[in-house]
């Protein structure tokens, strides 16, 4: 996609409470212009959990929807656990609406899903 | 990232948050002015990267504000209200807002937005206008993602008066079918141009979205989530990646989940968007 500027996601990548356990928190909206740093980042973590952050995410496109999907595909092909967390109502209505709902392991929050996962 | 300056106009405690939120998300150093006069005033002082107008005042206060902005080139105004008023909407981003939010916003929205603002270069591309009423808005969109993001705000707005979850959904349908047009229609090329009609009835939304691209063939949706089989969600996506194809293909699908009508001409560089109220 030449010529698109970068939008200004910011992507924190914090420790779980319990060793393995990664967190990745997102900032803003995960699009079409940003989703490659999401992509990169969820595919250089080698962690046995995978916690990804959406509380701080207004929205998401169709692109990152994509990318949250190669998430799950990944882990499930290298036998690693993953979950998105604090979803906002919206993305949760995409979700649903996307059809791929019961697919995303999904957790209201962190403390839930490393209690489930870790 | 470079610290900002941000002048808000602090006329309602709603705006604590959004103060509030603003220093979590960037270095900034936010101003505070009591109304829309003092902050038109603070503009001739000093260059600001942003300003939040007011929620209260007139619209021409306001005005005021993005015209005084527009003068020193380096600064966005976002424009607040305190209630939903397309045809505000319309004539603040006509003159040169940034965007236009009324209340009840979404914080993340608006932090989002403002920080979008604060990134973009200036001059703003121009959103051109070839109809500017509330309930038959014509814009006009080079092919850049400021642009197409001021827009969905501003047709967002044109559906303040729904319930917001509906207004939201709308609004994800037109994105996304913009973005369709913006990558495959136009490949990004900015000089190309997007056209998107907004009509307004007691008893429907409609849009009709139109780029100037070859089109594409409706029927061949293999890559598309919307061509998937009753059951299998996610096929399109092992397509996608066997043609090293960027994730993504869901566009189609969750626009046609969220309109009643979804109809494209024969080329396949135009689809109309139609939901009833």
């Amino acid at each position: 996609m030449p010529n698109q500027p970068t939008d200004p996601v910011k992507i924190e990548k914090l420790a779980g409470s319990r060793e393995g356990v990664h967190i990745l928190k997102v900032i803003g909206p995960l699009t079409i212009y940003n989703f490659f740093e999401f992509q990169d980042m969820t595919r250089k973590d080698s962690s046995p959990v995978l916690i990804i952050d959406l509380g701080n995410v207004p929205f998401m496109d169709s692109a990152a929807l994509g990318s949250l999907l190669g998430v799950h595909v990944s882990c499930e092909k290298h036998n690693r656990k993953y979950a998105v967390v604090n979803l906002p109502d919206r993305l949760r209505t995409m979700f649903a609406m996307a059809g791929v709902k019961d697919y995303l392991v999904n957790y209201p929050t962190v403390a839930d899903a490393e209690a489930a996962l870790a | 990232m470079m610290t900002r300056r941000i002048l808000l106009v602090h006329d309602d405690p709603a705006l604590d948050a959004v103060e509030a939120e603003l220093h979590d998300r960037l270095p900034c150093v936010i101003d505070r002015v009591e109304s829309n006069a003092e902050a038109a005033a603070s503009l001739c002082r000093g260059p600001y990267d942003l300003v939040l107008t007011g929620v209260g005042g007139t619209l021409d206060e306001k005005l005021s504000i993005v015209e005084s902005a527009a003068r020193n080139c380096q600064t966005r105004v976002i424009v607040l209200s305190a209630k939903p008023s397309a045809m505000d909407a319309i004539t603040a981003v006509r003159t040169g807002a940034f965007a236009y939010f009324s209340s009840p916003w979404s914080l993340l929205s608006l932090r989002e937005a403002a920080v979008r603002a604060i990134e973009a270069a200036m001059p703003l591309p121009p959103i051109g206008f070839l109809s500017a009423l509330s309930n038959w808005l014509v814009i006009q969109l080079h092919c850049e993602s400021i642009t197409i993001d001021r827009a969905v705000q501003l047709l967002r707005e044109m559906n303040a008066d729904l319930p917001a979850s509906l207004a939201d959904d709308l609004s994800t349908a037109c994105r996304e079918m913009i973005l369709n047009a913006a990558e495959h229609g136009c490949q990004w090329d900015h000089s190309q141009c997007i056209e998107v009609i907004f009509a307004r009835t007691g008893r429907m939304a409609m849009y009709q979205i139109r780029d100037s691209g070859p089109g594409f063939a409706v029927k061949e949706l293999e890559h598309a989530a919307v061509g998937n089989p009753p059951g299998n969600p996610l096929q399109h996506v092992e397509y996608r990646v066997n043609h090293n194809m960027r994730p993504g293909g869901f566009g189609m699908l969750l626009a046609r989940k969220i309109v009643d009508e979804m109809l494209y001409n024969e080329k396949g560089n135009e689809v109309i968007l139609i939901k009833y109220l």
